[in-house]
């Protein structure tokens, strides 16, 4: 095929070449990327900010965290999409139950004076106790599967030795 | 098929976030419990938020719902 000598070469427009087209040019490209990375990030935070503790979250227990709270899923939101805005407001919210929740060993624990730790167990076998069934009742977890008790202190001889005294 | 699909998570999800999500007096069932043990289990729960809501808007909203509400239990009692 030869062109016919009197098509005009198309015109190339000026290469805007300042710093907000560069900008904008990044952010159009590195869409999909930042978009796969900032899935993994949610994913792998709501997944795991159960076992994260608190005391690396405490930096959101603030007016600062609350604002972060809103406006990252609006961010999210507005520049990839409406779902990975939906689930940066999902994992925010699971991030505030976590942060609402502390550790064992902070405030008041259930350790008792010999040090034996109380937890709670989650129960694995289907099958219920006799009492169970007759109240239906069907525990899913057990908040402390022991009872810790102590020998009874006489408390006497002190009173009785300080009453001596007199 | 897609619409009847949609409406059939809609109201199912409704029903489990108002009878389930939201009752005090109706446990998770024993396996849900079990499984929040596994991280690859929690990993898929919010894959199906993103997922539910690139499908449709309305299912994504409900499943986001009904994750929440499991996962804040979960940390609540274990």
């Amino acid at each position: 095929m030869v062109s016919s000598p009197k098509a005009k070469p198309a015109k190339i427009g000026e290469i805007d070449r300042s710093m907000w087209s560069w900008l904008l040019n990044i952010s159009d490209v590195m869409k999909f990327p930042f978009t796969v990375l900032a899935m993994a990030g949610l994913l792998v935070t709501g997944a795991f900010i159960e076992i994260a503790p608190r005391r690396s979250l405490e930096f959101l227990d603030n007016t600062f965290g609350s604002i972060l709270f809103f406006t990252v899923p609006f961010i999210f939101m507005s520049y990839f999409d409406w779902s990975t805005g939906l689930l940066a407001a999902v994992v925010s919210l699971i991030v505030f139950t976590r942060l609402e929740k502390g550790d064992s060993d902070e405030g008041f624990s259930d350790k008792s004076d010999d040090d034996k730790e109380v937890s709670t167990k989650v129960i694995s076998n289907p099958h219920r106790w006799f009492i169970e069934k007759i109240l239906g009742e069907e525990p899913v977890a057990i908040s402390s599967d022991r009872i810790i008790t102590s020998a009874v202190q006489n408390q006497d001889n002190k009173s009785s030795s300080s009453s001596n005294n007199k | 098929m897609d619409m009847f699909l949609r409406l059939t998570l809609i109201l199912f999800f409704i029903g489990w976030n108002v009878f389930e999500g939201l009752s005090l007096r109706t446990p998770y069932p024993g396996q849900m419990v079990i499984s929040w043990e596994s991280p690859l289990w929690r990993f898929a729960l919010l894959f199906a938020v993103w997922l539910g809501a690139e499908w449709c808007p309305r299912v994504g909203l409900m499943t986001g719902l009904a994750v929440v509400m499991y996962i804040a239990n979960m940390i609540q009692i274990v």
